[in-house]
């Protein structure tokens, strides 16, 4: 049992230490639509969304009302780093794959179509997502899911900075600097 | 032989001669007889169905993004829009019509519009009324899934059963269309055409009773059409990249008068209904839609597409059935955004001001108001693409507004919620009143307080309180949640609370503090103090706020703050600088956020389906809450005279609240406040009746007439003697030598006036804006109703424009007048009023409709020689005889009646022309 309980701790730490390899990058194909391809660190991680080995490229389904002044959305890149942030949480590679696989998400970065709060990545947008990875990362991606019956966004995921992927939260816990004055009281 | 050689002589004598203006340009219009109408005519219309509708399209949001997907793929961006947005406007048009085939085939059922209608399929109504309170109504996307995949098979009959118990009722029947027309005319049922510019061809929304003048003008839009219109086909970039309009003339309903157009009126509401609803779900969700849009589809699927389209009615009838609720009231008042002054005057909007009191005020408040005479002045645009481009910028710019207030007010209350502090503000402001007694009487705490102490007696004080009632709608409101479902940790309602809490602290340490120790004699208030809503709501002022600069100077002596933001340490970065920061700023935002759960449904999409409002007849609101009457309104006149001089009365002698309860036989003019008694206002079935009865009057008290909800009483105990802040100044009974209310206005109280009634006054409305009234207690206020009851009831009875008159016209007819006479004389201004042709051939006259009706063009030039009559058809150089024969003779208007009787000839090169 014992045995047991360390091939799996160890088959974790191995996978989580090629989990920073694991790279996702979205692009719009020539037919205009949206895809992403990923780079596997591990043959199975590939096997397991696309039977292929080192790469894959998966669909990304459009979100529903995501071109227009949506709230969500217009949150999302305007709270980019500040109510939305990295907590630190490292994310294994497989919950990505799982997401992927389930084919309800969406990515932004600061180069999205669905950016309308902004001028087309723009420096202010990218000081925000940058300011999700702590390493130097060009171009964090968010992973946001969708609905998995009307396609609308959902709930704001995970970051993938180079170093890997983090999990994002929404926090509205500010400093209170004067908290220490009302002993008077 | 020679007999008939002179006779087709004569005729090319008299063809080539008869016609003054026998223009050879084709004209014929596709489009539905314009319906002029006076005021209450157009009322009276809002209760039909509409057979002609605007489908008003923003490409703003597709064009955006195909922009930004231009750049991440590295094309010409140009090139991507201009070809993505064509594509978008034929996507939407092809998918309309679609839809409406698939109706009027009855390859689809009607989606009722109404769930109190009999023969409603059950799993529909299941669906309808338990999604009602839902955020997202999944089952109804599955339910238009199923109905949709059975109008793709044969043998749909058996299928459709399958899937909900439909009857024949919830089908278009035969009788609407006129199929024999439909088979005849191969035209289009659904006519549809691109406007390029607004004009004479909308000639119905520009005035009421058509003269010469309107139909020369309608005559010579109609000879130079291409400058106003084209087919649907035509969405070239052209004109208006940002936006198109289109029209739709749906054709060939049985009974070609529109007065007389029963089947539609019975099926007309169902069928905009199931227009709009399965369009919002077809559009991500129909096959046919992937074609349409080609390479482009995923884009256009991801458009929020209920935000970007609107089927607008042209003209007084509806597409949706006008009902008094806010639904309907939020819907309509989403016309103040196509006007041209909504810019220049958008402070004076409603929908713009601090706090705001719902679109019901704009119907109280002018009830009467224009109606087709150009409301939304479509003629001081351009383009057609401009005035609506102006339509959208408006809403999209109220929209961004709204949604700042929405956004900013959320991500304060979960950061003060987060902070768990509500107990710390309370020491922050008994600390600042502490304080404030030692400081001089100009330090800008002692202004900060008062404004403090102002703003919230104002908005929360038990018995003043003037925001009370408004506010506490919060506790069940909805829209804010949905809004803000994917990123407030917590609900309206628990904000609310929040505020709520913050304000019992503020009154209660407000109204504990020696008051006059705190602001004595010398003190002076400075207006610029407080918030700006409290400056424009309450002063009426236009005087810029200090408050925010007040905090920045404090903020800049020691660069704390009570809270703020993590990592930015500038002034940027201040949640609230002090106790009384925060509680002003949790007012501010639940004002704020009041203000966006009563305007949200105008400014977003709530519904899985495309907003139809009936922007251009101000009149479906008005008569649906029976503010207006169509048929009732000499009785209307009388009852304002009744219950104003009733008032006038009561001013005088009622103590307690003057509500008045007045109602007439028979019994369709009444007041709102009387509708909203007796429960026939709709205003929102989630709330208690009582509740929204008491905010309701609360609001509208002022615009019914009823200056505000007043409460006198001399008894000491009320004790409303120490507030000296702004418009509560009733001091009086305190000091029984000075128990008098004098309120001039809420921020100048006046002299006392020894001749008024003593008592104690609590006023729970604006002071400002019924200073006129409320001012004394004395005969003043019946003079007031009983002068304005004499107005109304003069003005009443001197409006020519409360008796329904309705007029109609064709538009092929008008040509052919004109193109008969060279110009529209007037004796034909009845007759085309009427819908008819007028030619100088009476003969000719009676059969024109019989003639145009067979040919694709339009008639060039018409005449009769004998028995026979001769014409010309655009688009055929020879003439095509027809033999007439005698009807009847109409002895009252003297004319010849004749009709055809057999086709003589029909030249070959004009047979492609026959429908």
């Amino acid at each position: 049992m014992i045995k047991f309980l360390l091939l799996i701790m160890m088959s974790l730490l191995v996978f989580n230490s090629h989990s920073f390899a694991f790279q996702v990058t979205p692009n719009w194909n020539a037919k205009l639509e949206k895809e992403i391809t990923i780079e596997c660190s591990e043959p199975t991680q590939c096997l397991e969304i696309c039977d292929e080995e080192k790469s894959c490229t998966v669909k990304e389904d459009t979100c529903t009302n995501c071109l227009g002044s949506d709230v969500f959305l217009t949150f999302i890149f305007n709270e980019m780093g500040r109510v939305i942030q990295n907590n630190q949480s490292a994310i294994l590679a497989s919950e990505v794959i799982d997401l992927i696989k389930s084919g309800f998400f969406t990515t932004i970065n600061s180069k999205s179509v669905y950016n309308h709060v902004d001028s087309y990545n723009s420096l202010s947008l990218r000081r925000k997502f940058r300011s999700l990875c702590s390493d130097s990362t060009q171009y964090p991606l968010v992973f946001i899911s969708q609905d998995n019956r009307n396609r609308k966004l959902d709930e704001i995921l995970f970051v993938q900075c180079d170093n890997g992927f983090y999990q994002l939260e929404i926090d509205y816990n500010q400093d209170t600097l004067r908290e220490d004055n009302y002993p008077l009281y | 032989m020679l007999l008939k050689l002179v006779s087709i002589f004569l005729l090319s004598i008299s063809i080539s001669a008869s016609w003054k203006k026998p223009i050879s340009a084709d004209t014929f219009l596709n489009i539905n007889e314009l319906q002029f109408k006076n005021r209450s005519s157009c009322a009276k219309e809002s209760k039909r169905p509409t057979a002609s509708a605007f489908v008003i399209l923003n490409n703003i949001d597709i064009g955006k993004g195909m922009y930004r997907l231009a750049k991440f793929t590295g094309q010409n961006p140009k090139e991507i829009v201009t070809e993505g947005i064509i594509q978008y406007r034929l996507s939407v048009i092809e998918l309309i019509k679609l839809i409406h085939h698939k109706l009027i085939n009855r390859e689809l059922p009607l989606l009722k519009s109404s769930l109190e209608d009999k023969n409603i399929p059950s799993r529909y109504r299941e669906i309808m009324e338990s999604c009602s309170t839902l955020d997202y109504c999944y089952e109804l996307d599955d339910y238009l899934s199923d109905v949709w995949k059975v109008s793709q098979q044969d043998d749909r009959d058996n299928k459709f059963q399958e899937v909900d118990s439909f009857d024949k009722y919830n089908f278009l029947p035969n009788k609407v269309f006129s199929r024999k027309e439909l088979k005849k005319s191969g035209t289009p049922d659904l006519s549809c055409h691109t406007l390029k510019k607004f004009g004479p061809l909308q000639a119905h929304l520009y005035g009421t009773k058509p003269d010469a003048e309107t139909f020369n003008k309608i005559a010579n839009t109609i000879l130079n059409k291409d400058e106003y219109l084209s087919d649907c086909s035509d969405v070239n970039t052209k004109g208006d990249i940002k936006s198109v309009a289109f029209q739709l003339d749906i054709r060939h309903l049985k009974n070609n008068s529109f007065l007389k157009k029963h089947t539609w009126k019975n099926y007309g509401f169902d069928y905009w209904n199931s227009l709009k609803i399965y369009f919002s779900w077809a559009w991500r969700n129909a096959p046919e839609v992937r074609p349409m849009a080609g390479h482009f589809y995923d884009l256009f699927k991801s458009v929020a597409i209920e935000d970007s389209l609107f089927f607008v009615s042209n003209g007084c009838g509806s597409l949706t059935n006008p009902t008094c609720n806010s639904d309907f009231l939020n819907l309509q008042s989403i016309k103040e955004f196509a006007k041209q002054s909504y810019v220049r005057e958008a402070t004076e909007l409603d929908i713009m001001s601090d706090v705001v009191k719902g679109p019901a005020t704009t119907i109280l408040d002018d009830v009467f108001t224009d109606v087709n005479t150009d409301i939304l002045d479509l003629k001081d645009s351009k383009t057609a693409g401009d005035w609506v481009n102006r339509f959208r910028n408006n809403l999209t710019n109220t929209r961004l507004i709204y949604k700042r207030k929405l956004l900013q007010g959320l991500t304060f209350f979960n950061v003060l919620t987060e902070s768990k502090h509500t107990d710390s503000i309370k020491h922050e402001v008994s600390h600042a009143f502490l304080m404030a007694s030692s400081a001089g009487n100009d330090s800008i705490q002692l202004q900060r307080l008062y404004a403090l102490c102002s703003e919230f007696n104002y908005a929360h004080h038990p018995e003043f309180g003037f925001l009370i009632d408004k506010l506490s709608i919060l506790k069940d409101e909805k829209s804010i949640d949905v809004l803000g479902a994917n990123f407030s940790k917590g609900k309206i309602s628990k904000f609310y609370d929040l505020y709520k809490n913050i304000a019992d602290i503020v009154i209660n340490e407000c109204s504990s503090v020696d008051q006059r120790k705190v602001w004595n004699d010398d003190f002076k208030y400075k207006k610029e103090s407080y918030n700006k809503w409290y400056i424009s709501e309450v002063l009426k002022s236009e005087i810029e706020s200090e408050s925010y600069d007040n905090v920045k100077s404090l903020w800049e002596n020691d660069k704390t703050s009570f809270l703020n933001w993590k990592k930015d340490d500038s002034f940027d970065g201040v949640v609230c600088y002090d106790g009384i920061h925060c509680a002003r700023q949790t007012l501010k935002t639940i004002i704020d956020l009041y203000n966006v759960a009563t305007y949200s449904q105008s400014l977003w999409s709530f519904n899985q389906e495309v907003k139809a409002p009936s922007i251009f007849n101000p009149y479906a609101e008005r008569t649906a809450c029976k503010v207006y009457d169509p048929w009732y309104r000499t009785k209307s006149i009388i009852f304002n005279l009744v219950t104003d001089l009733a008032q006038a009365a009561l001013v005088n002698i009622n103590r307690g609240v003057v509500y008045t309860r007045f109602d007439l036989e028979p019994g369709k003019v009444t007041s709102f406040r009387q509708l909203v008694k007796d429960g026939k206002i709709e205003y929102s079935t989630d709330y208690t009746p009582q509740r929204i009865r008491t905010a309701l009057i609360t609001d509208f008290g002022p615009l019914l007439g009823v200056p505000c909800s007043i409460s006198l009483s001399g008894k000491r105990e009320l004790n409303y003697g120490t507030y000296r802040f702004g418009g509560v100044s009733v001091r009086s009974c305190l000091e029984n030598e000075r128990n008098i209310l004098t309120v001039n206005s809420a921020s100048d109280p006046g002299q006392t006036d020894s001749s008024s009634v003593n008592g104690c006054v609590a006023c729970s409305l604006d002071f400002e804006s019924v200073a006129t009234s409320v001012t004394k207690f004395s005969p003043l206020g019946s003079v007031y109703y009983g002068v304005r009851a004499l107005f109304r009831f003069i003005g009443g009875i001197s409006d020519k424009n409360n008796f329904p008159r309705s007029w109609e016209t064709d538009l092929n007819k008008v040509a052919a007048t004109a193109r008969a006479y060279g110009e529209i004389p007037k004796k034909c201004v009845r007759k085309l009023r009427r819908g008819e042709a007028c030619l100088p051939d009476k003969c000719s006259e009676s059969v024109f409709d019989e003639i145009q009706g067979l040919f694709k063009s339009s008639v060039t030039n018409m005449d009769r020689v004998g028995n026979r009559i001769a014409l010309k058809v655009a688009g055929c150089e020879e003439v095509i005889e027809f033999n007439t024969r005698r009807k009847d003779r109409d002895m009252r208007n003297n004319l010849d009646q004749c009709q055809l009787s057999s086709r003589v000839k029909i030249p070959a090169s004009c047979r492609r022309l026959l429908k």
